[in-house]
């Protein structure tokens, strides 16, 4: 069953039409990788998804419902979760703050008053797990702000899935992290998401990356579908390769 | 709850009391309770002490906005005085004095002015938030002064002292009596209980959605959290406790005015109490609140420019320490458990 799925999703800003009836969807347990090149659309689409932005035309269905203009903390308590390509995290909390706060918020456990934090140690053990597999445990303690760009990109990660999420958007999970770290990222990814039936939709701009992680690559263009289908295919797209890959 | 969880738990309270701020807290709460009868406290003592009192509840109620959600409100006057005139009008225009009604109508009043004000004001941030409730709370002073066939005007209304569980403690013992065998005591332990519930808010979940909601509101979407509801908790949360550092304040000063409790630069206070005491620190506004009452009272005794000594002394703790004195205390004693250990 679909997970998400678009009809004839359309986005304009005033003449500018960004997004332009684009039909898309995305199965249980998929990882769709979205390529692209500068102004295709992507990072549009996947506010349009998030409920960033609002569409001009068309609907998202989301576990069989329409979500017309549900706001981004909507979305994200029904499971469609993002992570940010510049990471967003707490700068003045701690690691493990930063992940428990996505995990009682999850909980719906934000408006509790009377529940201290030393003394719960349920959420605390969960994020420490979590930050564990996704290696940054030793530093739980450290604020936010004191780690590295590449290490607050896995952070805001780790807040993401700390969400259990239905699907999740990455915009850009690997840019701005060192070469040799982007493997180690997707990886972490993958092995955490091959527990799971979540989905995984991410926009990426390295093709190694995306034939190596994606079961299937949507590549989009001018706002539009260019081509929609496994990754040997799509990359090796007469059309893609000259667009996307710059290649002549 | 099984015995050995119960030993547990009272193995892990013994833990936190047993630390520097758990040994600091019961040593205050222990001068706090037995201030008036320590050798040396006179009627002004015990006055100026639960004025600090009253007016630390308001700004650590302030701080929870300032320092935990990241929203300076210029309008606190509003429940601070809103609260006040609550019980002025009470007082005035019913044959209620009792204390334990009071208090509750003045929380009441505080609470539904800040559902109100809150509720417009968190749909915007930063300066037109602070705008915007300075702007809303100034219509509540107007309208204090202007209704003064209602309100006393600018001539305020006065508060005589209320009975305390029935009993009219003022017939019995004088008003210095009261004073200090009463009503000091009531304004320290809401002052506890206060801090104490704010505290404990401040230290659960609902505290670190706040904290998560001041760092990176985008954030905080992405997760799930609904950044405007937030506010307003936050805002309600604020706004009760405010009320009840107002009703202290009035029962205290029996008497107030829309100057004294609703003006705007009573708004400027709270701030400047937090400020002062560090922003970044539960317990820093209470300093704050302190240090403010204690500067200007010795500050008036000395000079009619008063007003600049406390620009100045705002103006030095904000140039040399803006952690406050908070900061302060914080690097000291970060210095002196660096200095024991390098005696080993």
């Amino acid at each position: 069953m679909a997970v998400l799925q678009t009809k004839e999703l359309t986005k304009q800003f005033g003449e500018l039409t960004a997004v332009e009836e684009v039909d898309f969807q995305i199965e249980r347990g998929e990882i769709v990788g979205i390529i692209g090149p500068n102004g295709a659309g992507k990072t549009t689409f996947v506010n349009l998804l998030t409920g960033v932005l609002n569409a001009t035309v068309g609907d998202i269905i989301f576990g069989g419902e329409p979500l017309k203009n549900a706001p981004v903390h909507d979305r994200a308590n029904r499971g469609l979760v993002r992570s940010f390509q510049i990471p967003q995290v707490c700068d003045d909390l701690t690691l493990l703050e930063n992940v428990r706060s996505a995990i009682l918020s999850r909980e719906q456990r934000n408006s509790s008053l009377f529940s201290l934090l030393l003394w719960e140690d349920e959420s605390r053990s969960e994020a420490i797990e979590l930050l564990n597999e996704f290696g940054l445990g030793e530093r739980q303690n450290l604020s936010a702000e004191a780690i590295p760009h590449g290490d607050k990109k896995i952070l805001d990660v780790c807040m993401s899935v700390a969400m259990e999420p239905e699907l999740l958007i990455l915009d850009e999970p690997t840019s701005g992290v060192a070469t040799e770290n982007k493997h180690e990222i997707m990886k972490r990814l993958r092995n955490y998401f091959e527990t799971t039936d979540s989905a995984v939709l991410f926009i990426e701009h390295d093709m190694e990356l995306v034939a190596e992680y994606a079961d299937r690559v949507f590549a989009m263009d001018q706002g539009r579908k260019l081509i929609d289908g496994p990754p040997e295919e799509v990359l090796e797209d007469e059309t893609v390769k000259r667009r996307i890959r710059g290649e002549e | 709850m099984s015995q050995d969880t119960k030993t547990e738990l009272r193995g892990v309270i013994r833990q936190r009391v047993t630390t520097l701020p758990g040994l600091a807290t019961a040593a205050f709460v222990m001068l706090a309770l037995s201030f008036p009868y320590l050798p040396s406290t006179g009627q002004f003592e015990v006055f100026l002490v639960a004025q600090i009192f009253a007016f630390a509840i308001a700004a650590v109620a302030f701080n929870v906005l300032l320092g935990y959600t990241g929203l300076l409100s210029f309008g606190h006057a509003a429940f601070f005085g809103g609260a006040a005139y609550a019980v002025g009008f009470v007082l005035r225009y019913t044959a209620i004095s009792e204390l334990f009604i009071l208090l509750p109508i003045g929380i009441v009043t505080a609470a539904a002015l800040a559902v109100v004000i809150g509720y417009i004001s968190v749909r915007y941030t930063e300066v037109y938030y602070s705008l915007l409730m300075l702007a809303l709370s100034f219509l509540i002073y107007v309208l204090m002064v202007k209704l003064y066939t209602i309100t006393g005007g600018t001539d305020g209304l006065p508060i005589s002292a209320p009975t305390v569980g029935g009993v009219d403690y003022v017939a019995l013992w004088g008003y210095s009596g009261f004073l200090q065998g009463i009503l000091y005591y009531v304004i320290a332990i809401s002052f506890l209980i206060s801090i104490g519930l704010m505290w404990i808010f401040m230290n659960s979940p609902f505290g670190l959605t706040l904290k998560t909601i001041r760092d990176n509101p985008e954030r905080a979407r992405a997760i799930g959290i609904p950044v405007i509801k937030y506010r307003w908790y936050a805002t309600i949360v604020s706004g009760v406790f405010t009320g009840v550092g107002g009703v202290m304040y009035a029962v205290l000063n029996s008497h107030i005015t829309p100057d004294t409790v609703l003006h705007w630069s009573r708004s400027g206070e709270f701030a400047f109490m937090a400020v002062l005491g560090g922003v970044g620190s539960f317990v820093g506004p209470i300093a704050g609140a302190g240090a403010f009452i204690m500067i200007r009272s010795q500050a008036q005794q000395l000079t009619e420019y008063w007003h600049f000594v406390m620009g100045a002394a705002l103006f030095l703790i904000i140039v040399l320490e803006p952690a406050g004195i908070a900061g302060i205390a914080k690097r000291s004693y970060r210095k002196a458990t660096e200095s024991i250990r390098g005696d080993d």
